[in-house]
């Protein structure tokens, strides 16, 4: 087991190294390159300009400045922000627990509702509810997150006033624990819709290719009760895999996280991704580039782990 | 955002590696024979919900060809007196938006842009998947390691983030917009087509194709990418659905298509601030892009259905 998580760890080097090559190759694409916000500055002579760019390291050859980039990378030091002069790590880590708060919740309900569906889907095949939640879920597939966000604010916050339109809390008060539930309900609901609809087929899918296995046959031959056999032949097997979908959904949540940050002004690093891209506040979006994708290259190495925990197929085969 | 998702969320074990899979179990998808063909489209015609996915699209790309006869106004044409006009109000069918511009003329405009970004980035993302995963299968070694940790980096990095940094770098445009999600969206088709070669590269056909001396360009293109053209004709209408969600998504961030170019991303771009008091402004593009996206997914769904040999007519 040990060797297994030491070699996958070793595994996620070289693809540590690949993502920070990308995010450091996109950010010279950037219009101007990173003395672009200086250049704007009219009262910057090129004296000036030449003096920031040699502080700086930029008239160093490309592959020193990637090497003492990564070097920084690497102990943490993530640069300062353009826009405020704080570090940037400081700033992201103070916009992290928000989209967590908003993805864990989205989490859960699709991993309720999702699976549940997928399992009652599965055993009464081809019923009306069957019918109805694969189609619902196709439907929640095909709906673009940031329009369901607005169709939500529109009958939810602006006729019906069950929910607020937006934000962690109400301003101006001192936020409850109801008052921040409150502002979770609409930007998790629609963040989770999608990722429940993914979960359902999948679980459906998966317990029906185990339901169909010999084993299921002999269990019931045996006469082995139903329920028994639903729970713990069919379902303890065919639950496994959905723990490389939580993995693998990873990069779509975050990714959808952002989208839903918007539409309901919930400021994680959704929100400071966008006001940076504005603000062209580089080592920002440096920095939320590479945070993201190493969060999304450990959940699938996590979930990688845990499956090989769970079943021992994986590490041995 | 959502690309790689569409793909086949179907039993997860039948995705592995058949690498070491004997020849006589691989399912061919090869669709060659009559007789193939005809129980593909009885399987294909069974499925209702495929059906009708598959004429909506038909009826959306004829709407889109022909926007400009059926749109009444200017698109683009700007009339404050009308701004916010209610559905029906003045000869606007369904009303104008904040600058006064007819709703309908604009939807039918936004389509074709729309569509003609998704159907292009399938196509790219197809033409780039097969070349890279046909590599990949049929050299191995450091080509494939190479091509697949370049797939697995890409597929590291939340692709909204990527897409929204590249198009706010290189000036977005229709074509910018085309080739960044093009580019960002031919991995699951990569390793689909390798996965395939794998499969059907030990097939006597194959061995003996390779006995006879047939060059490398050759046998790639006549007799190992045939034999994946199913599952990757599949994957190409789900990618056409995700590239349309992904464009719609850059464009109501304002970092798509820009304005005044209509497309039904960035007719949501200002819908926050009026979605309380003209609803009905922000309702239809996204009705139109759910409808799309829903039609290209059933119609991909009930494809894979039907080119999947093992499913029998029963």
């Amino acid at each position: 087991m040990a060797q297994f998580i030491l070699r996958r760890l070793l595994q996620a080097i070289p693809m540590l190294v690949g993502i920070s090559f990308a995010a450091f190759v996109i950010m010279r694409l950037a219009p101007g390159g990173p003395m672009a916000v200086y250049a704007q500055n009219p009262t910057m002579s090129e004296a000036d300009m030449q003096r920031i760019e040699r502080l700086l390291g930029l008239d160093q050859p490309i592959h020193i400045q990637y090497l003492s980039w990564a070097r920084g990378m690497a102990t943490g030091n993530l640069g300062f922000s353009y826009r405020s002069g704080r570090p940037v790590g400081e700033i992201i880590l103070s916009r992290i627990p928000a989209t967590l708060q908003l993805m864990g919740a989205a989490y859960l309900l699709a991993i309720s509702l999702g699976i549940s569906a997928g399992i009652v889907s599965a055993v009464r095949r081809h019923t009306l509810f069957d019918y109805c939640a694969t189609t619902g879920a196709m439907v929640g597939l095909s709906i673009p997150t940031f329009w369901f966000g607005l169709v939500v604010v529109i009958v939810f916050a602006g006729m019906l006033h069950w929910i607020p339109s937006g934000g962690v809390g109400t301003l101006g008060t001192s936020s409850t624990l109801y008052d921040r539930f409150i502002h979770l309900i609409g930007p998790s609901a629609v963040l989770g819709l999608w990722m429940t609809a993914t979960w359902s087929r999948f679980t459906r899918s998966s317990v029906l290719e185990v339901i169909g296995r010999d084993f299921i046959r002999t269990a019931r031959a045996k006469g082995v009760r139903e329920r028994t056999v639903l729970l713990r032949h069919t379902l303890r097997n065919a639950l496994i895999p959905l723990i490389t979908l939580a993995g693998l959904e990873f990069r779509n949540l975050i990714g959808g996280a952002l989208v839903t940050e918007t539409v309901f002004a919930w400021p994680g690093v959704g929100r400071l991704y966008l006001d940076s891209l504005g603000f062209q506040d580089y080592p920002v979006i440096l920095g939320l580039l590479l945070t993201t994708s190493v969060l999304v290259l450990f959940g699938s190495l996590f979930a990688d782990i845990l499956y090989a925990v769970v079943d021992p197929r994986i590490r041995l085969g | 955002m959502r690309s790689g998702n569409l793909l086949p969320v179907s039993a997860p074990e039948e995705q592995t590696d058949t690498a070491g899979t004997p020849a006589d179990q691989v399912p061919s998808f090869a669709a060659g024979s009559r007789r193939n063909r005809s129980l593909v489209w009885a399987k294909f015609s069974r499925n209702r919900l495929a059906c009708v996915g598959a004429i909506v699209v038909i009826l959306l790309v004829f709407m889109a060809i022909f926007a400009p006869w059926f749109a009444l106004h200017d698109p683009l044409r700007i009339d404050l007196e009308y701004k916010f006009a209610r559905p029906g109000h003045a000869g606007y069918l369904l009303g104008a938006d904040e600058l006064g511009r007819d709703l309908l003329s604009r939807l039918l405009h936004a389509g074709r842009v729309s569509l003609a970004v998704g159907l292009v980035t399938a196509l790219i993302s197809v033409v780039i998947g097969s070349i890279l995963g046909a590599l990949a299968g049929h050299y191995g070694g450091v080509v494939d390691s190479g091509i697949m940790r370049l797939a697995d980096v890409l597929l590291s990095i939340p692709t909204i983030f990527l897409l929204l940094a590249l198009s706010a770098f290189l000036k977005a445009n229709i074509l910018t917009i085309i080739l960044i999600i093009g580019l960002n969206s031919w991995m699951s088709v990569a390793r689909l087509v390798r996965g395939e070669i794998l499969s059907i590269k030990q097939q006597e056909f194959i061995l003996a194709a390779r006995a006879l001396g047939t060059a490398d360009a050759r046998l790639i293109f006549r007799q190992l990418l045939p034999n994946a053209l199913a599952p990757v004709l599949v994957a190409a209408t789900l990618n056409v659905a995700t590239a349309i969600l992904t464009e719609s998504s850059l464009s109501y961030l304002g970092y798509g298509i820009q304005p005044p170019t209509a497309t039904w991303g960035n007719m949501l771009n200002n819908a926050q601030s009026y979605v309380l008091h003209a609803p009905w402004v922000a309702i239809y593009p996204g009705m139109m892009i759910t409808l799309t996206v829903l039609s290209f997914n059933f119609f991909g769904d009930g494809l894979r259905d039907a080119l999947d040999p093992r499913l029998t007519l029963s």
